[in-house]
């Protein structure tokens, strides 16, 4: 590459010249940016938005309320953080409460490292805050108390201490760039860059991470754990780009950065939104952000549908929809974001296994409840089987025809012997309205007991008849 | 504009002051070039204004071992503080008030290396310097030890060479008989108002995506 090829190029990328004078100035009012800089103010536009976010526990905005405040009102676990803060300082995440008070009675609970907090030490903390210790001009601020996000499962070996997030970049309603920050040692449990976190580059259209940084230099692993970091599936990929563009909508602001945790019940969640978006994002990509600003730049996207599509198409990997093109069936991953539809067709989001070993799909009892099927449940109790059986046991209840009487119930279809390493179950059978990636269909499912397993589904052999599965996806 | 100045070199403005104010664009003007075409960020742009012109006062020498012996002192300071739980602004007061008193062991240094320029140093220019200590004690508690002490850097290297332009005979003199020129770089300080482009520094952070193309 000649130096005239590198300036030709270079005019792809987004410095921070053009970041400020060409999509902050004019895109980002100073009304809208002071929004989503009081974190307090955002949260309630979020939640009148039906935004899903993490709750607001408690706000102190003076030393008379913070000289009041009763500390008995906190709960075991939360995140202290600053309205004004930025670049995550002055944020103490509490992961736990500690056994006992201090010598004084006060309550103590457990940040991270193991370092105990009394709660004389969260005062002090507080006033830095009021202070404007952590503010962006040193002016008083307010603090606040939100719950914490609890880690989801399958980012559980990644991150320590800390929550993964993932940012994203949304201009004029389009997500264009995305990537994942995880929390390591070194950021001592944040997910900022600048502070030690990884970013790592995701793929718009499937969301699997491709590259990863730290300090701007590119790592392959987690330098403590050394678990791989590309090809990574982001769980709710789809549903994570659909609250990036509606809260990029209730910011007001056309260029964005939205930060979205995953949390272990409540699905993806908003954190916060940022007027002034990192250029980091383009080295984690190894994607030059203001070709792809200019792309969209002037385009009228109506729908949410419709912006998704555009971020998949424009930024997205091509491979998957040409083999879609030629078999004419979907590729789909191993841990797959899908809906099921309940008995009165109420929508359910779940992650479900996918497993072409298993020959029957099966959900979780809790699940069918949810969907509407505690009566089936309520039947089977009728019959007192035992969780567990031996095969004379299964043979006997064949014999004597029990399934006959199981059936009797109208939305049972069958029932099934399922073997398992502990022994042999019986369980029902029952139809299930669900939608794999575009299609919908009805399929046969098992009601088991599966609580003590990572996801409430298993999407068997009789249910993946018209995809195609990639296990990288 | 000669007769002006005539009239106020007459009455007893010094010539150092008229050169300073006229200089004052283009310092300000160098430091914009070098944040935007550069991509030196150091301390905003009063902070090496400010501490180019004291440089200049007290000679370079003496005026880079003051910000470096300051920066020292209130490193340490913060350190043995950072045990004390107290309050952000008594916090920077302890710090700043020691490195100020620190300055007495830097005159008696003074004194026994016979400097008389800086033993007889301006004490403002010396606090101005001083006065960096809340920046950079800033930068450390919002962006970490590391970028502090880049920054600082920064900040030495860009009023080093501003120095080095403020002390430049020729460019005083063009100024003096010339302050049209003032002009031209106020044309260019607004050329780099809209300067869009990739900064030199910028070219090296995103050089992997440039090489991956």
């Amino acid at each position: 590459m000649n130096w005239l090829e590198v300036f030709v190029f270079s005019q792809k990328i987004l410095g921070m010249n053009a970041r400020n004078l060409s999509y902050i100035k004019p895109y980002n009012y100073r009304k809208w940016v002071k929004l989503v800089d009081n974190k307090i103010k955002f949260k309630k536009v979020l939640q009148q938005n039906n935004i899903p976010t993490p709750k607001l526990l408690a706000s102190i905005l003076s030393y008379e309320k913070l000289n009041n405040f009763d500390y008995n009102k906190l709960p075991k676990s939360f995140v202290l953080k600053p309205t004004s803060g930025f670049g995550g300082e002055g944020i103490v995440v509490i992961f736990g409460e500690h056994k006992k008070r201090t010598a004084d009675g006060e309550r103590q609970w457990v940040k991270t490292k193991g370092v105990k907090l009394s709660e004389t030490m969260i005062h002090n903390h507080i006033s830095n805050i009021l202070d404007g210790t952590y503010s962006r001009t040193n002016s008083p601020d307010v603090a606040f108390f939100e719950e914490r996000i609890k880690l989801n499962k399958s980012f559980k070996h990644l991150a320590y201490k800390g929550i993964p997030d993932i940012r994203i970049i949304v201009f004029n309603r389009i997500p264009v760039m995305a990537m994942m920050r995880i929390p390591t040692k070194e950021s001592d449990g944040k997910a900022n860059l600048h502070l030690g976190g990884i970013g790592v580059g995701i793929d718009m259209a499937t969301g699997v991470t491709t590259n990863a940084i730290m300090r701007e230099k590119f790592i392959d692993t987690i330098p403590e754990t050394k678990i791989n970091l590309a090809g990574i599936r982001i769980p709710y990929w789809n549903t994570i780009l659909d609250i990036a563009i509606r809260t990029a909508d209730v910011t007001n602001l056309g260029f964005t950065g939205v930060d979205i945790a995953i949390d272990r019940d409540a699905g993806p969640v908003v954190l916060e939104a940022n007027a002034r978006p990192g250029l980091a994002i383009q080295i984690a990509n190894l994607a030059p952000l203001k070709e792809r600003l200019q792309k969209v730049k002037g385009l009228k996207v109506k729908t949410i549908k419709r912006a998704i599509r555009l971020a998949k198409d424009l930024f997205g990997g091509e491979i998957e929809e040409e083999i879609e093109e030629i078999t004419g069936r979907q590729v789909i991953g191993l841990i797959e974001e899908i809906t099921l539809f309940g008995k009165d067709n109420q929508k359910q989001t779940i992650l479900a296994k996918v497993d072409t070993g298993a020959g029957k799909t099966s959900i979780d009892e809790k699940l069918a409840i949810e969907l509407g099927y505690n009566d089936v449940l309520e039947h089977m109790k009728k019959f007192k089987i035992k969780p567990v059986l031996t095969l004379d046991e299964i043979n006997e209840l064949s014999k004597n025809k029990v399934w006959q009487k199981i059936k009797e119930h109208p939305d049972i279809i069958g029932v099934s012997k399922v073997k398992s390493s502990h022994g042999y179950s019986y369980r029902p059978i029952i139809y299930i309205k669900l939608k794999v990636g575009d299609e919908i269909f009805e399929t046969k499912a098992n009601i088991i007991a599966r609580q003590d397993l990572e996801y409430p589904m298993i999407l068997g052999e009789n249910s993946l008849k018209k995809f195609i599965i990639d296990p990288r996806k | 504009m000669d007769i002006f100045f005539d009239y106020l070199i007459r009455n007893d403005v010094p010539r150092e002051t008229i050169d300073i104010l006229l200089m004052f664009p283009i310092m300000a003007g160098f430091i914009v070039a070098a944040r935007q075409i550069i991509g030196i960020k150091s301390f905003g742009i009063y902070t090496p204004l400010i501490i180019t012109f004291a440089l200049t006062e007290i000679g370079f020498k003496y005026g880079v071992s003051i910000f470096i012996v300051s920066l020292l002192v209130a490193s340490i300071v913060r350190f043995l503080l950072r045990k004390i739980r107290i309050l952000y602004l008594p916090k920077i007061a302890l710090i700043l008030s020691i490195t100020a008193l620190s300055m007495f062991f830097s005159l008696v240094l003074g004194i026994f290396s016979d400097s008389t320029m800086f033993v007889q140093a301006s004490i403002y220019q010396i606090l101005i310097i001083i006065t960096l200590v809340e920046k950079f004690i800033n930068a450390q508690m919002e962006k970490g030890y590391r970028t502090a002490v880049i920054l600082s850097l920064e900040t030495l290297i860009l009023a080093s060479l501003g120095n080095l332009i403020m002390t430049t005979t020729r460019l005083r003199d063009l100024v003096f008989y010339n302050p049209w020129v003032i002009l031209i770089v106020f044309a260019g300080i607004i050329f780099l108002g809209r300067y869009e482009g990739l900064r030199l520094s910028e070219y090296i952070r995103f050089r992997k995506i440039i090489s991956n193309q």
